[in-house]
Formats: structure tokens, C-alpha cells, sequence
């Protein structure tokens, strides 16, 4: 292989020397003529295609794999193509005969994956295992890898938590398995982390997503809801690549809060006023000024770059790679903003011929600024919503306006009041060495540590909008910093032997990990200077009596044992067991060690003899099937000391009018603790088909998770505050995932197309003995919007189910359970006919989550010329439109309205949406929080992404010494439709932690649509 | 040779993984107090028994179970607020039907009981135990089981009958039957007296400790168990004591009772201390109260939620002439704190432009509003206390239960009118209408008067009332929880 490049690193060097000889003579014909072969067998290669791109001219291989083709002398490349080949061009100058060996590119069979300790030949796989597609990850212009993972990958759904600059997403792999944290596991070259925002795209090889029991049981109580495994880059021997990559784009919002303007809520309040018995409050509404509050708290054009430069070089006996990456994201809100700076080294040494070692360090600094957000009371994004439009934001005076109406917050003096800041610091490092000896065992030992330090600091000066919104009298300022320092220790023996047609392979390990969380706050006030100089903690005349101090170490620790063994017979009948052993600290000593075991087959019923004649023909190309099961922990599930009774402060009282520290005993530690278990089966079957153009794979799987950790309530009696932990529940999501691609290299026009879906039922099936729900998601401090129930999906939302608008009075008398309604208000479903907020009226709504989730991204390339669109959508979830219980409400003179209230009902047969009822009905009929008057289809489909690229041909860039360029113009976010009213209805987890608070709209930060161009070099 | 050394290298490696002991690398530190070693000074301990007076002063606490149910469900006050669904637990409530769903009712159930749990702590880790004094252990213990009783009293009078919890249980013993409701007044009678035995009394108390409980309190509490059992010879022997004790006194203006100035005053027997200290705007890390905010006028300009609303009949309860109606309820236009750079017009009526969302508003409660310059900037950070007992209500009591025993009912009760400097009773020839009237007066819009018809024998009074919702029913969660609690007959 190597060889190999250096001979077209030779020849590339070569033609690069004689270009100045004819690379701009005449345009006269002349042939070539040479020996397709493929590189490993040196076999010749038959109807191998040749072509010369820019004179259109083509050849095709004969039986010996000899080609003549005529070129005119404008011709300096020769592209050569075989169907499982990796295509090559080939810079030509005036030979005659060019030879090309081929190299087998048939990357579905040969790829090499990494399994967890370790790596497998996909083709030998049996659990299952999605490889990520790096080439068109790569393209995107996200903050982080999660994001661009989003539709990327059957079965895992990535959703954002906000769409603001540094913020983080959900990702869930193969459903919510748990009501405790489900988010998988993170390995970053075998280091396990707690997220992965902190990585440079461009540093990432490979990624892995690991689904299935049998393929993350070796990652045991860390396993249950799947692992991501990222490779990093490192250098490889040869010459010395540097490649450096720039872009710039801008960022806005996609849609308008679609509020009204100053006339059109003039006019509609007017309207309510009078309904409501009142008068014409505004008596010329068309004069009314419009104010638009969301275009105030808006940056537009929000600029974000990126800047990447990498050397990577090697010789056989050390390897070499360092990137420097510098990101900034300004957010399409005002004040929030995103930067970081990576850079990452590592070297690999083969000091002896039997001992190989190495290193990596990334070191990570970001800066993230970000206000109030998601919050239904006063966020500024919600607050734009609820805001009349004719206050303007400021008054004369240059101070920051009170509503004329309301006590709704300025948005505007919200953002510019707050200055929260994040800044991290984070240094990770892995050092290992591998001994090779009897010829068939290696051994690793690897050390892991992550340092990461983040700071956080808000200064809240003394302000002034109105009673409700403001800092009186002394100004403030909290810092805190929050330190994780983590060690990994790894050490694994691995066996490999074949013996004639059997293989086998062995890997046993140990792991230890240990964690400890240090934070420290204080909040100190009255500085005597708002120069942003001097606002430190030292300079507050209370520096000695801070307001508020906090600080506490908590510690985690892993012990755990692992085994793997492989096995197949001609690589036909496959075959793994994996085996891990787990003991957590949050266990106590009988309940601590968990094992893990799991089993899987394959079949790849194309080595069979009998598939001969079919392989042959090329129409089925490999087929396998697999079959796994496995059981695996979590270790997230539960908090560190869930086993302690502790006293905690905080239960505090005054006498004699001063205050009294008290403690109490809130909650009740449960020894009993052991680990939450999933166990998975999983069956699935992969293809490559008509002549390797057509690929794919359909997975079906059935995930249980018991013993799941749950506070269940005890009876009141006990007087408990926090229930403690038990083993009691059970959640089940079962699921199909379709993933398939189809490819066509063969032609001038080279394309592909691929798609994945995924579709999960999740059902809880226990909640422990007489816990009968759990609701979640409070909104407005008043109502829950979900409830967990047994049987039913989890966090579904509950509430009155409407039956459209009252048309006239003889509907509003037919029924008894509304009191105090007319004709135009709101109508809802009834069991108990007497009273409507009877508990038997209400019903579930359906859920926010989604029936599937999808994508579909093509790819068109011609000659240097390439297209790529990528599509991801959701469909079948329900959103919680939290701005609209707002505006539209049918009785509130003091907000605005949303738009669309202009269709609200004006007489029997005008409208039966419940939507919009007549204006000047009671709130109690018509604004019931609980109701499905504001669930909404939350299903979209996004043009996530469109790129079109350029890649400047070879024969111009090299005699500037440039091996590659690309040009591209990008864009992200382009379009979504969907039926949803509000901002955004990619609506994540609440603050990504709560699986019972999701697709509830409190005024999302909404994904921006962006903008961007860029150029990637490669010297 | 560099075989063996490989060799020996990897054979290190195993053994030392063999040696380490997993376990002892598992075992970490807890970062906090365990409950073992917690009790271990007099200043600790102390820290445990003022956790034991913290629910009482919660925001639910003090707004469901006093105002919702003594006023609002009683014929004195209505709701209010935004609107029958805003709050719609409560409007439940007024309109006699509760249900076991009712969400307020749970939070009475569970607070109470985690108050009682708190007590039950303290009185375990104090008791017998060497690192604390002997002193403090009998005032702990004593305060302690004050407490226990304060909460039983608030579930007794709104549940009646509840499961008697008198240590900290463990999981097996979760699933108790509610006890007799004769056991459980024996039960909180008990306490009382056990507390009344040691705790001091307030006029040797320094002021630092005003709010703690005392001796006063403790028998005012017993008083009134013995007034709600109608064990009237009792009742007037121990109010009469608390009488002559002389600690206590009536406040000399009425109209400053409800006033921060006054909080642990003479007047008070027993308060629940609120006091604003800055921490937050929600939640319980503030120990200030939310109480002022719910009721004082909804209408924009004067900035409350308008809860909690005077009724007429109310109005029309109070003497031509009697001061008191003017200090327990406000009209619309009234101006308050006129003169004062606080002068204010408090708005009642229904306005659609200040006051677009209540179209039901009509009175507001004056006692316990708050002049401006004593508004908190926060919503639950007002520092007034919340007078519990009185010292009127027991020369109330002493009154009521001179009416039954036949002695002298109206040397109390006329000290109680002379105050507002009125003279004797218009209802002097019916002793007992007569307390029953100064009681409503008097104690109006105090949380009161709906235990006060219950207890009596006059819940037809209030609309919808019949006997069987004389105890509100028992959570349905609790019975799901604990199949053994039997519901009430609501």
C-alpha cells in the first residue's frame, strides 16, 4: 500500500516537473495506451473504464485489462474506474503507456470498525453497528460533531436543546430507555468522556455508533443506551500533508414570531374588549405604531467562521498529527455568542520492534455567552410574543420601556441587563503503549485524564424598567468555577490465530475510572463600579459577607473486568460472546458488581457455495444476517451517594426576626440500590447488491430495560420530602431501522442516494408497585402537561381534548359539563357530563415523540462539479406551543395576539377551530392549559443541509504545489415544512435532562438557517 | 532476552491487577452529613429543630391551608383571583366539591407529615444522647413535640382522623390505618402537655428567640383542642391561666395587628415567622411570605393577585360603627396610608383596562396589606408573620367556654369590644350568638371561621354545605400509596 502512494507521489512529482514542457501545446490527438491491474493480486482488471475528462474521450479494458485510448494533448488527467475499486486519476504528460493498479475499495466488506478495545472487519460483524459517514458529516458548518450527526445514522435521533451558539443536543439511541439519563456513551480514542461538543470536526476519522447488546456489552453498566466511538486523525507514514480549511457564514432566523402588528391588535382588541362587556378601548386603531419586538432582540446576519490547519506527516518508525482549530458563532439572538479554540497532538512510536507507544492531547478552550432561555415566563424570546406592539422599546429619555399594558419584562433590557459567561478549559490526554509478543498476543495499557475547568460569571448591574423588572439598589456578581478531573486506566491482552479455515480471536481487560466533580460559587454585591474592569469579587463591599457561597466535591468510581471472544469458520459463520463485570461506588458492598453478558451470530449467507452462481453474477454482491442478545447497565441512572441519609441545609427559619440556619433530613438513602439493567435482542440483515451499487441494512430490536431507578412515592405518612431510589421500573421501545444507499460511479455523472429511517414504540411497562403515574413538564407553575403511565408511551401529554368551537347557542345548551359559555368558545369532549374538570375528562393527547424519524441525502458529482442535499425530518410527535397559551387568549386586553387570531370565530359556521375561538371569551372555557387547544403537529421535514463544490483540477493547482482544493457554497437549514405555528419545531428535552418535559415550546432559541462559503487546501 | 522481558513485564502487570482490591477502591467518602453522626452538639441539634419549624412557614402552607379553606370556603370570602381557573382548586373547594384529585389537599397531607417527620428526628437524635446537654435535650424535645402537635392540628382540622406517627419509620411500617379520632386528639392533647411542662415562657425569652415555642403557645394550642372537643370546663380552666399569666395583653390599636411592627408583639401568642432576607425570588430558600401578594388588589395599579375577597355578608356582619370592618376590609377607593408619602387608592372594582382578568372583584382584604415602602421587590418575600393565636382568640375561647359552663363570659368579651371602644354586646341576651358574632368580627379574614361554624354545629351557613363535608377527603394519591387509609364520607 504504501509502496504504492510513493510511486504515485513519484509520478504526481514527476508530471509536475514536465508540466512547463507541454502543458499548453497544441491540441493534437494522440493515444496511450497500458494494463489495468488490481493492486493486491496484480490480477488484471476486465471492462475497467478509462477516461480523460476534459476531452470527453473514454476506453474500456479488454480481457488481459489493456486499454488504448486517444487523448488530445489538453488532457492531463486520466480518470480510471473499476466497479470496487477506488477510482484514481492520474496525471498524464506525454508517456505512452501508463500502467494503474487498482486498489480495492469495497468498503462495506474490508472497512475496519472499531468494536470497543478493539477492531473488527465489518464483514465479520455481528452486533449491530452503523459506521458514520465522515465524508458528508464532514461538510457541515456545526459547533460540534453531535449536531451534524442529526439524521445521519438510523436509529439515533439527534434533537437540539436550543438552537443557540455552544448549546448542546439530545441524543438518543434507540429511544429513551430509561426515566433517568439515557445519553449514550462517549468514547473519544478509547477515552470515555461525558460529551463530545469539545472536538474539532475536522480532527474526526471515523465514528462508530454501537446500538445493539452484543456490541456495546463490552462497555458493560456504561453501555445501555448505546456508545459513539470517535476515532481522531493521526498521521501516516510518508510525506508530510498539511491541509488548512477555512469558512465564513451568516446566520438568521427562518421565521417570524408572526405576531400582530399595532393597527391589526388595536383593532382585535377592541373586539375582545366589547365581547367581554366592555368598551372600544382604542378608538382609531389604523394610526397604532407597530413595534416588532423579536426583530429588537435579534443579531442579524450573525456571523460564524472556522479555521482549521493540520500537519500530518510519518516515517515507519513515528507518526505525527497536529490540528489548531479556532470556531466562532455569533447567535441570532443578541448576547449570545460561541468560540473555541482546539488543538490537538499526538505521535505514535514503534520504539522496538515489539513496543509500540504513543500519545494524544487535545487542549480546548470555549467561551459560550447565553441569556434566559426556554422559559414561559420571562425569556426574551417569550417575552417578544407576549409584548403589546405599540409600546416602543424605549422612551424618550433613551430608558427602557414599561408595557403601557403589562407587566410583561422588556426583552431588550432583559438581554442587555444579563451578562451571564461561560469559559472552559479543558485539557484530555491518553498515553499508551502496546507490547507485542508470541507472535500472536499483544498487550495495551492506555492512561486516560481529562482535566476541564469551567468558569462561570454574571454581573447584574442596578437597573430600573418598571416594579416587576428590576435590580434595585445594589448590583451583583456570582462566580463559579465547576472542575472535573477524571483517570482512565486500561489494560487489555488480545489473541489473534488462525488455524486453517477457523479464526479465532481473544481479548480480556481490565478498566479502572474515577471522577471527581469539584464546584465553588459566590455571589457578592454592591460594587462601587460598573466598569467592566474592575468587576471582580475582591472589589464588592461585601466581599466578607458574601450574599450566597456553595461549593462540594463528589466522587465516581468504575472497577471492571471484560472479555470478548470472536470466532468464525471462512469468515461464513460468525460468531462473539462479550462478557464485562462492573462494580460502581454508587453501590454499596454486596450490590455493587453487575455483569453483563452477551452472545450474537452471523451468517454470510453469500460465502455459502450454494450463493455462487448468484454472487457470481454480481446480482447479490453480500448478504449476512445477525442475530444478537446481550444485557447491559446503566451506570447514569442514579446520583452518586443515592444510598445515604444525609442531613442537608437549607431548612431554614427566623426568630426574633433574624435569620436561623436549620438542616433536615429530606430524604431517605436506599442501600438496596443495585444496577438498572437493559437487555436487548436484536435481529438484522445486511446487503450490498447489483454489483455493489446498492446497499443496506434493516435492524429490528427489542430493548427492556428493568430494575429501573426510580423515585417511587412512599405513602405521605413517612413524612419522606424526595422518595428515595428503588429498583422498580420497566420501560420497553421496540423498533425497526432501514438504512440503504445506492451508488453509481460507473458514468461521467456520478451519484448516490441514500436513506435511513427508524420507527420506536416505547412503552412504560412498570412504574413499581401502586405508583400509578408520573406527571411531568409543569408549565406556568399550574399544570402538568405530562403523564407516564403504565402501558402508555412516556410523557405523553394529558389534558381536556377539544371537539372544535360552540356555532350557536341551541350546541352551547345541549350540554351541561361548560358553565358560562357562548357561542364561539372553546368545545370540549366529556365523559362526566357535569363538570368539566372532572379528572374523567381528562385524556391523553399523544406524544412528543416522534411515530419516525428519516433522511434522505443525494449526491450528484460531475467532474470537479458536486451537489449534496441532505433532508431529515420527524414525523407523528406533538409540540406544546407555549408562546401561543398567550396570544391566543381570548380574554387579555394587556398581550399581543398571534396573527393568525384574525380567523378567529365571528359567527356560527365562520370557524371550528379550537385554535381560534371568538374573541371576549372567558380564559376559564377557553384558555385551559391542559388541553390540546395548544398541542400541535410537531412532524417536519428540513432541507438540512445543500452544498455545491468545486474541486479545481489537479493539473492547475500543482504547480503551485497544491494537492487539493475545494471550493463550496453551503447552506444549512434552507427550508422546513411543517404545520407547526411557532419558531422552531425541532423542540428538544427540557435543559436536555428531563425525559418527561419534551416538545414543550417556552420560547425556543429556533435552529438558524445559515449561509456559508469555504475553501479546504491540501499541500 | 527481550522475550523475558516482555514476559516478566506482563506478568507484573497481572499480579498487581490481582493484589488491588476493587472494593476498597470503590469505597468513596460521602460528601455530606450522614444521619448517624449528624446529632453530635447542642449547635447541631439546634440546626435540626429549627428544620422543624421551616414547613410551617412554606409558601403552600401558609396560603392553602390557612386562607383557602378558613376563609374562602367559609361564607367570609370568596377566591377571587383570575378567574374561577386561576387557582381552580380552591374554587373547588369553596363550592364544596373537593375531590380526593384535588392537588391542594395533597400538599396539606405531605407537608404536614413531613413536619412531623422532621419533629420525630430531632426527638430521636436528641434524646438519651450524650453529646448534647441535658437542658437542651428537654427544650429540643419539648419544642419538638410542640411542632408535632402544631401539624397534627393542621391535618386533624382538615382531615380529621390521621394515622398516628410518633418515630421514623421504616418502610414496613408505611402502610398505617388512620388511628381514632378520639386516639388522635388524645395523641395531640398529650403533646401539648408534654411540651407545656418545659418550654418557657415568652416573657423570660430574649427577643433573639421570639418565635420559638413557648409555654403561651402550647396552651393556647391545648385550649383549643379542648374548645374543637367542646371540653368547655377545661377549656375556660386553661384559657383563664393563659389569662392570668399575664404575658400576654390585647395590642392597644387595632389596626396595628397586622402590621410588620407588631410581628411576636404582646398581642402575639403564636406566629409563623416570615421574614424576607433576599434569597430568591422562588422556592423555599426565602423565608418571607407570599401571603400579602395573593390578596391585595388585582387591579394593575396597585399590583396584587386579588385573591381572597370579602364577602358583603361579611360586611354586612360588622356594628354601624365598629372599626374593625375598616381594618379587615377595603372598598373600592379607599385610600390607604393617607398623608404618607405611601398614600395609595386601592381599586376593587372590575376595570378593563387595569384590571381586565377578574371580573369578579369587589372587596379586598385589608388586614396584613402592606404599605408600599414595605412591599417586598419579590413576589414571596414579604416580612410579615402570620399571627396564629392571639391573644383575643383566647379570650374568645374563654368567653365561649364560660357561655357552656355558665360562669362569666363577658368579662373577656367585653375586653376584647372595649378595645375597638365598643361596649357591651347587642347580642347580650343570647350569650352564645354573642361570641359567635365577636368572634366573626373580630377574628375575620384570619383564617378562622370556617372551623369555627364546623366546629359549632353551623356549617349550613355556607352554601353547599352538609354534614359529610365537614373533613375535606382524604388525597387519592395517599390512598393509592397506602391502600389502608380509609376516605372520608365527603
Amino acid at each position: 500500500m504504501s509502496l504504492l502512494k510513493k510511486k504515485i507521489y513519484l509520478l504526481a512529482l514527476a508530471t509536475w516537473f514536465l508540466i512547463p514542457v507541454g502543458a499548453w501545446g497544441q491540441g493534437s490527438m494522440r493515444s496511450i495506451t497500458g494494463v489495468v491491474t488490481a493492486a493486491e493480486t496484480g490480477e488484471a482488471l476486465v471492462g475497467a473504464t478509462v477516461f480523460a475528462p476534459k476531452s470527453g474521450m473514454g476506453a474500456v479494458t479488454d480481457l488481459d485489462g489493456r486499454y488504448t485510448i486517444n487523448v488530445s494533448s489538453n488532457d492531463n488527467v486520466l480518470r480510471v474506474s473499476y466497479v470496487g475499486y477506488a477510482s484514481k486519476d492520474i496525471i498524464i504528460k506525454d508517456e505512452k503507456i501508463v500502467n494503474v493498479a487498482l486498489v480495492e475499495e469495497d468498503k462495506s466488506l474490508s472497512e475496519i470498525v472499531v468494536v470497543g478495545y478493539g477492531t473488527q472487519k465489518k464483514s465479520d460483524l455481528t452486533g449491530s453497528i452503523s459506521v458514520v459517514d465522515m465524508k458528508e458529516v464532514g461538510k457541515f458548518s456545526a459547533s460540534s460533531l453531535s449536531h451534524a450527526l442529526q439524521g445521519q445514522v438510523a436509529g439515533v435521533d439527534v434533537t437540539s436543546v436550543s438552537g443557540s451558539p455552544g448549546s448542546g443536543v439530545m441524543v438518543r439511541i434507540r429511544g429513551i430507555g430509561t426515566l433517568n439519563n439515557s445519553d449514550p456513551l462517549y468514547v473519544v480514542d478509547g477515552m470515555m468522556v461525558g460529551d463530545i461538543n469539545f472536538i474539532n470536526m475536522s480532527d474526526v476519522e471515523s465514528v462508530q455508533v454501537l446500538k445493539d447488546a452484543s456490541a456495546t456489552a463490552i462497555y458493560g453498566a456504561r453501555g445501555a443506551n448505546g456508545v459513539i466511538i470517535i476515532t481522531t486523525k493521526k498521521g501516516a507514514e510518508g510525506r508530510a500533508e498539511v491541509n488548512a480549511s477555512a469558512y465564513y457564514g451568516i446566520q438568521n432566523v427562518w421565521r417570524s414570531n408572526n405576531v400582530c402588528d399595532g393597527p391589526t391588535w388595536g383593532f382585535l382588541r377592541n373586539e375582545m374588549s366589547v365581547g367581554l362587556g366592555g368598551n372600544i378601548l382604542i378608538e382609531d386603531t389604523r394610526t397604532l405604531p407597530t413595534v416588532d419586538y423579536f426583530d429588537a432582540i435579534l443579531n442579524k446576519d450573525a456571523p460564524v467562521s472556522n479555521i482549521d490547519v493540520s500537519v500530518s506527516g510519518g516515517t515507519d518508525k513515528a507518526t505525527y498529527f497536529f490540528s489548531l482549530n479556532n470556531y466562532n458563532q455569533e447567535g441570532i439572538v443578541k448576547k449570545t455568542e460561541f468560540d473555541r479554540v482546539t488543538f490537538r497532538a499526538n505521535s505514535d512510536f514503534q520504539a522496538k520492534p515489539w513496543l509500540k507507544i504513543g500519545e494524544n492531547i487535545t487542549l480546548i478552550k470555549t467561551n459560550h455567552k447565553g441569556g434566559i432561555e426556554n422559559d414561559e415566563w420571562t425569556s426574551p424570546i417569550m417575552t417578544t410574543f407576549t409584548r403589546d406592539p405599540i409600546t416602543p422599546v424605549r422612551n424618550e429619555d433613551g430608558s427602557y420601556s414599561k408595557s403601557t399594558f403589562s407587566d410583561i419584562w422588556n426583552p431588550v433590557a432583559v438581554i442587555d441587563y444579563n451578562n451571564p459567561c461561560n469559559q472552559l478549559y479543558r485539557v484530555l490526554a491518553n498515553f499508551y503503549a502496546e507490547i507485542d509478543f508470541l507472535k500472536y498476543f499483544k498487550f495495551r495499557s492506555s492512561y486516560s485524564t481529562e482535566y476541564s475547568n469551567n468558569e462561570f460569571s454574571n454581573y447584574v448591574p442596578v437597573y430600573y424598567v418598571f416594579s416587576a423588572q428590576q435590580n434595585p439598589n445594589v448590583n451583583s456578581l456570582t462566580n463559579s468555577t465547576y472542575s472535573t478531573y477524571m483517570k482512565q486506566f486500561a489494560n487489555t491482552l488480545t489473541f489473534v490465530r488462525k488455524i486453517k479455515e477457523h479464526n479465532f480471536s481473544a481479548m480480556m481487560g481490565m478498566e479502572s475510572y474515577a471522577v471527581k466533580y469539584k464546584s465553588l460559587q459566590a455571589t457578592v454585591r454592591d460594587i462601587p463600579s460598573d466598569d467592566p474592569k474592575v468587576i471582580f469579587i475582591d472589589n464588592a463591599k461585601t466581599k466578607d459577607n458574601a450574599a450566597a457561597a456553595r461549593g462540594i466535591t463528589t466522587e465516581n468510581k468504575l472497577f471492571s473486568g471484560f472479555s470478548r471472544l470472536n470466532y468464525n469458520y471462512m469468515e461464513r459463520y460468525l460468531f462473539t460472546a462479550n462478557i464485562r463485570v462492573d462494580g460502581s461506588s454508587k453501590f454499596v458492598r454486596g450490590n455493587r458488581w453487575g455483569t453483563f453478558p452477551s452472545l450474537s451470530m452471523g451468517w454470510r449467507i453469500t460465502e455459502e457455495p450454494f450463493m455462487k452462481a448468484i454472487t457470481a453474477e454480481d446480482a447479490v454482491n453480500n448478504l449476512k444476517l445477525r442475530v444478537g442478545w446481550g444485557q447491559i447497565g446503566n451506570e447514569r441512572s442514579v446520583s452518586s451517594y443515592s444510598y445515604a441519609t444525609f442531613a442537608s441545609s437549607g431548612a431554614n427559619y427566623s426568630f426574633g426576626g433574624v435569620f436561623t440556619p436549620g438542616f433536615s433530613f429530606n430524604s431517605t438513602g436506599n442501600s438496596e440500590l443495585k444496577w438498572e439493567r437493559t437487555t436487548t435482542t436484536n435481529i438484522g440483515v445486511d446487503f450490498v447488491l447489483f454489483k455493489n451499487k446498492l446497499s443496506g441494512s434493516i435492524d429490528y430490536f427489542n430493548k427492556l430495560t428493568s430494575d429501573m431507578l426510580l423515585r417511587v412515592p412512599v405513602p405521605g405518612q413517612a413524612g419522606i420530602q424526595e422518595p428515595p431510589f428503588q429498583n422498580a421500573g420497566k420501560m420497553r421501545n421496540r423498533g425497526f431501522e432501514f438504512s440503504l444507499q445506492y451508488r453509481d460511479y460507473d458514468h461521467p455523472v456520478i451519484y448516490s442516494i441514500g436513506a435511513n429511517l427508524t420507527a420506536i414504540k416505547n412503552v412504560v411497562v412498570d412504574l413499581g408497585a401502586n405508583n400509578a403515574f408520573i406527571d411531568g413538564a409543569l408549565f406556568m407553575d399550574t399544570a402538568n402537561l405530562t403523564r407516564t403511565i403504565r402501558g402508555k408511551p412516556i410523557a405523553q401529554f394529558y389534558g381536556l381534548k377539544t371537539d372544535g368551537l360552540f356555532q350557536n347557542w341551541d350546541e352551547v345548551n345541549a350540554q351541561t359539563a361548560q358553565k358560562n359559555v357562548a357561542p364561539g368558545d372553546v368545545k370540549y369532549l366529556t365523559v362526566n357530563k357535569d363538570d368539566l374538570f372532572s379528572s374523567e375528562n381528562y385524556m391523553f393527547l399523544g406524544s412528543p415523540l416522534p411515530d419516525f424519524t428519516y433522511s434522505i441525502h443525494g449526491m450528484v458529482g460531475y467532474k470537479g462539479l458536486d451537489l449534496s442535499v441532505t433532508l431529515q425530518g420527524v414525523h407523528g410527535n406533538k409540540v406544546y406551543n407555549g408562546p401561543s397559551t398567550y396570544t391566543r387568549s381570548t380574554q387579555n386586553l394587556s398581550y399581543n395576539y398571534s396573527r393568525d387570531m384574525t380567523k378567529r370565530w365571528q359567527g356560527e359556521g365562520t370557524q371550528n377551530d379550537p385554535k381560534f375561538p371568538r374573541l371576549g371569551g372567558l380564559d376559564a372555557n377557553n384558555s385551559i392549559l391542559q388541553s390540546d387547544r395548544y398541542i400541535e403537529d410537531g412532524s417536519y421535514l428540513r432541507i438540512k443541509q445543500v452544498q455545491l463544490g468545486y474541486n479545481i483540477p489537479e493539473s492547475l493547482i500543482n504547480k503551485l504545489g497544491i494537492m487539493a482544493v475545494r471550493l463550496y457554497v453551503n447552506a444549512q437549514n434552507l427550508y422546513t415544512f411543517t404545520k407547526y405555528t411557532g419558531l422552531d419545531p425541532e423542540i428538544g428535552m427540557r435543559g436536555g435532562t428531563d425525559p418527561l418535559d419534551i416538545g414543550v415550546d417556552r420560547g425556543f432559541y429556533p435552529t438558524p438557517r445559515l449561509y456559508s462559503m469555504g475553501i479546504n487546501v491540501t499541500f | 532476552m527481550k522475550r523475558h522481558f516482555t514476559y516478566t513485564i506482563s506478568l507484573l502487570l497481572i499480579i498487581g491487577l490481582t493484589y488491588c482490591n476493587p472494593e476498597n477502591f470503590l469505597d468513596v467518602d460521602v460528601p455530606s452529613i450522614d444521619q448517624k453522626t449528624y446529632f453530635s452538639s447542642d449547635e447541631t441539634a439546634y440546626n435540626a429543630v429549627v428544620g422543624v419549624y421551616d414547613p410551617a412557614g412554606w409558601m403552600e402552607y401558609i396560603q392553602y391551608l390557612d386562607w383557602a379553606i378558613g376563609d374562602v370556603v367559609s361564607d367570609d370570602a370568596i377566591k377571587g383571583g383570575g378567574g374561577d381557573s386561576d387557582q381552580a382548586n380552591i374554587y373547588d373547594m369553596e363550592h364544596f366539591r373537593a375531590t380526593p384529585e384535588t392537588s391542594t389537599l395533597a400538599t396539606v397531607w405531605e407537608q404536614n407529615y413531613e413536619g412531623i417527620n422532621r419533629a420525630n428526628r430531632v426527638i430521636e437524635g436528641v434524646k438519651d444522647n450524650s453529646n448534647i446537654s441535658l437542658e437542651s435535650q428537654q427544650r429540643f424535645i419539648a419544642e419538638a413535640t410542640f411542632m408535632r402537635a402544631y401539624y397534627y392540628f393542621c391535618l386533624i382540622k382538615v382531615f380529621g382522623a390521621f394515622p398516628i406517627v410518633d418515630h421514623v419509620l421504616e418502610p414496613s411500617e408505611y402502610t398505617a390505618p388512620r388511628n381514632t379520632l378520639e386516639q388522635c386528639w388524645e395523641f395531640i392533647e398529650q403533646d401539648l402537655q408534654d411540651a407545656m411542662a418545659v418550654l418557657p415562657h415568652k416573657k423570660d425569652m430574649p427577643s433573639s428567640e421570639l418565635g420559638r415555642a413557648t409555654w403561651g403557645a402550647a396552651a393556647a394550642f391545648l385550649t383549643k383542642a379542648y374548645i374543637f372537643q367542646e371540653k368547655w370546663e377545661k377549656a375556660e380552666e386553661l384559657s383563664k391561666q393563659i389569662v392570668d399569666s399575664g404575658e400576654y395583653d390585647l395590642q392597644p390599636n387595632y389596626g396595628d395587628l397586622f402590621t410588620i411592627e407588631t410581628d411576636n408583639g404582646i398581642e402575639s401568642v403564636f406566629d409563623i415567622q416570615l421574614k424576607d432576607f433576599g434569597m430568591s425570588q422562588w422556592g423555599d430558600e426565602n423565608e418571607g411570605s407570599m401571603v400579602e401578594i395573593y390578596h391585595r388588589s388585582r387591579d394593575d395599579r396597585n399590583g396584587g393577585w386579588g385573591f381572597d375577597q370579602p364577602t358583603q355578608n361579611l360586611y354586612d356582619e360588622f356594628e354601624s360603627g365598629d372599626i374593625r370592618r375598616e381594618w379587615t376590609i377595603i372598598k373600592h377607593g379607599d385610600v390607604l396610608w393617607e398623608g404618607t408619602p405611601d398614600e395609595e387608592v386601592i381599586y376593587t372594582n372590575y376595570d378593563p383596562v387595569h384590571n381586565p382578568d377578574a371580573p369578579t372583584i369587589g372587596y379586598c382584604k385589608r388586614k396584613g396589606t402592606l404599605p408600599k415602602s414595605q412591599r417586598p421587590d419579590m413576589t414571596d418575600a414579604a416580612s410579615l408573620n402570620i399571627r396564629v393565636i392571639r391573644f383575643a382568640d383566647v379570650l374568645l375561647w374563654q368567653a365561649e367556654a364560660a357561655v357552656h359552663n355558665g360562669s362569666d363570659w363577658q368579662t373577656p368579651l367585653n375586653r376584647v369590644r372595649a378595645r375597638v371602644g365598643l361596649g357591651e354586646s347587642p347580642y347580650k341576651s343570647n350569650p352564645l350568638q354573642a361570641v359567635y358574632h365577636e368572634r366573626r368580627v373580630e377574628l375575620a379574614m384570619e383564617s378562622h371561621r370556617y372551623w369555627d361554624l364546623v366546629r359549632t354545629g353551623r356549617g349550613s351557613l355556607m352554601e353547599g354545605y352538609t354534614d359529610n363535608k365537614r373533613y375535606l377527603p382524604i388525597p387519592q394519591i395517599q390512598i393509592s400509596l397506602n391502600p389502608n387509609l380509609a376516605q372520608n364520607p365527603y
